[in-house]
Parts: structure tokens; C-alpha cells; sequence
């Protein structure tokens, strides 16, 4: 009791927080799905190969192009784009105050899809135009939500709402513009439900990093004043915080997030909604005030374990076809929430 | 801890949207002394409190501190000089050390370490307001008493010369609200200026130092409560007549229209 009084009193402690148990099992787990997901596929590569691809050390030419252009950046586009949604989930999530909140539920996925796949319509040869038009695409939508919920009465079903309705919006205008233009997508399907086969390179990861990088500092930026956030905003403001402000910023770091996700592997819904949910459940047995900064490391690891292991058993289950990854989250992460609605104290995953 | 911080506020205009609420309020609270802002539903004391605490900005008028002007010191100062504490608060998975500790926050440097300093007020706050023993439970799981006298604990380690209550009492059963006010009582005892919005009036009368009645988003009256004229204030403003009672008897409403309202001991809170 006495050494958790130490860490509750911790609460801003710029030392680096004693790293909770329920980060670090996905922290082993997402490098344990990485090496697994590097070794194994249609053509097995042994561990020694990886290692000496690893240390530059000699192995066969067909080994080396299978790693270094195909599964070496799946395998982090995979885990990136996991930790990503996950934290951009718990972002939203934590700023809305809305349990339903996430990229997939309040239209940033679809606003990052549809500029997308304007970028590829106007400039087709150009990867990076439409990697950045991802981050203004979701930062739209999100903004919009934002705006139409306040103006609406900012209600936790209004911001949904308003979500589904801008999503469905954005989502048309995708498939009209890839039903006019069917080739300016390598796989329309993939996209839509998101997935990594044939479409993951590593300069589409490197272009998507900025917005990782921006969206990863700025949510452990936020962390603490998230944190007194959940006070509610008549206090925040009292103890000095801008809480419109750090709200927006959290949501436009959730956005961008996503937007760097959305660009690499489409439109994956799910990992966003419920990691956070595993963790906050995991976590409140181990840290009893809920902090965002803990939160944040467990989401990012246990979102890469989940969409590594998700994209490890589509390329495997079904060999030599391929599932697009979101059919799998779909088909695992359905049924979890609607397990986590059930078991959850009444109205706790909800409210 | 110099104490005896002053509040001036001039011909204050402030509402919400297109609602004016309060209507030319000049006001200046007692320094160190332990004002309770009392007035029908509506007339304005909530939205006083927010603008005093400095979440409300004002449309015309001044909210001076000190001699400075509230609106143009940063959050943070602000924070550092005004404490607030809502009528409603929402209640999250915390443990009552970490609210408590969240009360440090506009003293805290960018990195956010707490400091001895502030450990040491954390810990001076809790042993004001009796929530030692209640540290390390859920504040979700505690009594409205309290979670009251938690929150409390927060604000008082915010360590503000100023602090404005907004019916710091609502909700709680009798012991409980005495507990409150007792540690009201403490705190101007150690040099605090602090406003607190009751409805209450026989707590106003058993407490305060100073009255001060809003009616329609205006200052009907500010002064000791004691005096003949808070009595005709209260008369005016409420509607209702208040006498002092037996030694150590509780005070006496009456309906100003001379209906009997409520008997010597036990007045009923109702309709006050």
C-alpha cells in the first residue's frame, strides 16, 4: 500500500514512470508477433537468416528481398498502425469523454480515406500527395464532429452520431469516385475493410511517420492534462488548464494518428474502438486512477499485438489466399466488445 | 501566504449565449473574511462564482485582484490566486491522493514533478479537511460527505488566497454540512478570503462574517448579516422574514406574508 501511495503522488513525475505490468506483457508480446511475423508466410525464413538480415550479415539474395521489401515493412506498417489506432482510440476516447468515441466511429478514418483517395484521383503518380492528404481529411471530419456535437448539444450520442452520418457521407463519395476510376486503388476491397497485402511499401510507411511521430508526442504531451480533464471542464479551467484547447489538441493527435494508419492500410475500424477498452479493464486491477500515460503505453503495445497477430493469421490461415486483416479484427473484435458490454459493471463501458 | 488577498468587482456585466445574468454587479468581498452570496434560484450567484474564478469572462465591467485585473493575469496566475469548486462535478476512477494532488497543478513547473513543497501541502489539506484515513480509497466509492470534504481537500492544496464555493453544502446531510462549514470556519481563521453561495439562510446567518443578497443579476444588499438591514435585505430579496431566536435557538422564517413557516428548532429548508 505504502509503495502504491509513492507512485499515486507520482502523478506528473517527469522521471520516467515505473513501467506497469500492463504494458510491458504487450510490449514483450508485440516483439515476440514481430519476430514471428518477419519468419513466417508462404516462404519460411529461418531465424538465422533474420538475424544475419538483421546485423548485415550474408544470407541468401531471395531472403534478403522477401525482408527488406516485404515483410520487414509489414511487419512494422502492422505494428505501427496497431499502436496508432489504438492510441488514437484512447485519445478521442478520453477527450470527447465518450466510451464510443474512435477513428473508425466518428468519421476520421473515413474523412482520411476520402482525401486518400482524392490525393490518388488528382495526383496519381505522386505517393506522397496523397500520404499527406490523409491529415487534413481526418482533422476535417474530426473538426466537424467536434463542431456539429457542440452545436447540437454535445451529448455522448450526438458526437457518435454525427460520426456515423459524416462517415457515411465520406464513404459514398469514395465509392463513387472509385467506381468512376476503379485503378487509381491497388485493392478497393482492402482498402475499405483495411488490410496490408500488396499494398504496404516502406516508403508509404517512412511518409507516414511524421504523422506517427506527431501524434505518438503529442499524446504523451497530453497525458497529464488529460488526466485533470477528467475532473470535468469547470475545474480544469479552475486549476489553469485550456480545457477546449487541450481537448482539440487531443482529438486533432487522435486524427492524426489515424490519418498516418488510414494512409498505409486503409480503413481498419475496430482496433481503435476496443483496445482502449482492454486496457482500461486490464489496467484498473493495476493502476487505481486510471492515468493516461500508462494507458497510452499499453494501448500502443497491446493495438500492435492484436493487428500483428490478426495480419499474421490472415496470411496464414487460409494460405495461399490472403484475408484483408479488418475481416479478421471484424470477426475477433465484435464479439470482444459485445463481451466487454456484457460483463462490464453496469453502464461503466458506456458512461 | 500573505493572506488578505482583495476582489473588487465593478459594474459587472456577464451571461451566457444571449442571457445576461448578472446586470451592473459592484461588489467587493471582505478581505479575509467569509462572505456567503445568497438569492433566489436564478439571480446570478453561480454565474458571480465563474466569473470570479475567471471560467466566465465578464461582457462589460472589471474583476479586479489585487489591484490587478483578473482576465489579463495567465491561467495560471489565476489559478495561483483563485480557487474554485463547482456545484457539480463529475466523478472519475481516481483515488482520493490523486484528486487531492490535481489540486497542485497550476503550481506545477512544465515537467510536472510535485515537489516536497507540494506533497507537504497535499498533506496539510488532507489533515484539514479529515480525509487522511480516506487517501488511498476510490472516490467513486466514498460517501457524498466525503467526497465533498475530498474535493475540498483539492482545493485547499490549490493553496489560493481566494476561494469560491458554489453551494459547497448541496447534497450533504446535516453533519456532513457542518463538517463543510467548520472547515470553512478554519480556513478564514487562517487568513482566506472566501465566498460561498448558500441557500441555506440559516447557515448564511450561523456562518458568514458578511451577506451579500443578488436579485435579478444585481447586488441588493452587502454587510454583516446581523444587522437590521440584511433582515429587511432578506425580507425583500427572498421574500421571507428572519429573527434571531432564543439564546442558542436556531433562527426563525416566516413567509413575509405572515404565514407561519417554520418552528424554532428545526426550521425546514424547504421553500426558504
Amino acid at each position: 500500500m505504502k509503495n502504491s501511495a509513492r507512485y499515486c503522488t507520482r502523478i506528473f513525475s517527469a522521471e520516467a514512470p515505473r513501467a506497469p505490468l500492463f504494458a510491458i506483457i504487450p510490449a514483450a508480446l508485440t516483439a515476440g508477433l514481430m519476430i514471428c511475423s518477419l519468419l513466417i508466410g508462404a516462404v519460411r525464413i529461418s531465424p538465422a537468416e533474420v538475424l544475419a538480415w538483421a546485423t548485415g550479415g550474408a544470407l541468401p539474395a531471395r531472403s534478403r528481398l522477401l525482408l527488406s521489401l516485404l515483410r520487414w515493412p509489414r511487419t512494422l506498417a502492422c505494428a505501427l498502425c496497431g499502436a496508432a489506432l489504438s492510441v488514437s482510440g484512447l485519445l478521442l476516447q478520453n477527450a470527447l469523454g465518450n466510451a464510443l468515441a474512435g477513428p473508425s466511429t466518428i468519421g476520421v478514418n473515413a474523412g482520411a480515406g476520402l482525401w486518400f483517395v482524392i490525393g490518388a484521383l488528382l495526383f496519381p503518380h505522386v505517393p506522397a500527395v496523397r500520404s499527406a492528404a490523409v491529415l487534413p481529411g481526418a482533422m476535417g471530419n474530426a473538426c466537424l464532429v467536434m463542431l456539429i456535437s457542440r452545436k447540437a448539444g454535445a451529448s455522448r450520442l450526438t458526437i457518435v452520431l454525427a460520426g456515423v452520418a459524416l462517415s457515411a457521407f465520406s464513404t459514398a463519395i469514395i465509392d463513387a469516385i472509385v467506381t468512376r476510376r476503379p485503378d487509381i486503388l491497388v485493392d478497393r476491397a482492402a482498402f475499405s475493410i483495411g488490410g496490408f497485402a500488396g499494398v504496404v511499401t516502406m516508403r508509404g510507411v517512412t511518409l507516414a511517420l511524421p504523422c506517427f511521430c506527431a501524434g505518438f508526442a503529442g499524446a504523451i504531451f497530453l497525458a497529464g492534462r488529460l488526466d485533470i480533464l477528467r475532473l470535468g471542464d469547470e475545474v480544469a479551467l479552475s486549476l489553469g488548464l485550456p480545457a477546449r484547447a487541450v481537448r482539440l489538441a487531443a482529438v486533432l493527435c487522435g486524427a492524426a494518428l489515424a490519418a498516418g494508419a488510414v494512409s498505409i492500410c486503409g480503413m481498419i475500424g475496430f482496433v481503435g474502438l476496443i483496445v482502449p477498452h482492454i486496457v482500461r479493464r486490464i489496467s484498473r486491477r493495476n493502476d487505481a486512477d486510471g492515468r493516461t500515460l500508462p494507458l497510452i503505453a499499453a494501448a500502443a503495445f497491446t493495438g500492435a499485438a492484436l493487428v500483428l497477430l490478426c495480419d499474421l493469421s490472415a496470411r496464414t490461415l487460409f494460405a495461399p489466399y490472403e484475408l484483408p486483416v479488418g475481416i479478421l479484427l471484424s470477426f475477433l473484435g465484435a464479439p470482444f466488445f459485445l463481451y466487454l458490454l456484457m460483463t462490464g459493471k453496469r453502464g461503466r463501458v458506456l458512461s | 501566504m500573505s493572506g488578505r488577498a482583495t476582489m473588487r468587482i465593478t459594474r459587472l456585466e456577464a451571461g451566457y449565449g444571449r442571457e445576461c445574468v448578472l446586470r451592473g454587479v459592484d461588489f467587493s468581498p471582505a478581505a479575509g473574511a467569509l462572505t456567503v452570496l445568497a438569492g433566489p434560484n436564478g439571480s446570478g450567484k453561480s454565474t458571480l462564482l465563474k466569473v470570479m474564478a475567471g471560467l466566465l469572462p465578464p461582457r462589460a465591467g472589471a474583476v479586479d485582484c489585487d489591484g490587478r485585473s483578473l482576465y489579463a493575469l495567465s491561467r495560471r496566475a489565476r489559478a495561483q490566486l483563485v480557487g474554485y469548486f463547482p456545484q457539480t462535478r463529475p466523478l472519475p476512477e481516481l483515488t482520493a491522493r490523486t484528486l487531492i494532488a490535481h489540486g497542485r497543478y497550476p503550481h506545477l513547473r512544465f515537467a510536472g514533478s510535485l515537489t516536497e513543497r507540494d506533497r507537504a501541502h497535499i498533506a496539510q489539506a488532507a489533515a484539514l479537511t479529515g480525509t487522511e484515513a480516506l487517501l488511498d480509497k476510490d472516490v467513486a466509492a466514498l460517501s457524498g460527505g466525503q467526497r465533498q470534504r475530498v474535493y475540498l481537500a483539492m482545493l485547499l492544496a490549490q493553496d489560493t488566497e481566494i476561494l469560491l464555493l458554489d453551494e459547497p453544502t448541496a447534497f450533504l446531510d446535516i453533519r456532513a454540512q457542518l463538517d463543510v462549514l467548520d472547515i470553512l470556519k478554519s480556513l478564514r481563521r487562517a487568513g482566506k478570503t472566501i465566498i460561498a453561495a448558500l441557500h441555506d439562510l440559516q447557515q448564511a446567518f450561523s456562518f458568514a462574517d458578511r451577506l451579500a443578497l443578488l436579485e435579478d443579476g444585481r447586488i441588493a444588499f452587502a454587510g454583516p448579516p446581523d444587522c437590521p438591514a440584511a433582515a429587511a435585505g432578506v425580507r425583500r430579496v427572498m421574500g421571507v422574514s428572519v429573527r434571531r431566536g432564543e439564546a442558542g435557538a436556531l433562527f426563525r422564517y416566516t413567509l413575509a406574508r405572515g404565514e407561519a413557516r417554520a418552528t424554532e428548532d428545526a426550521p425546514p429548508q424547504a421553500g426558504v
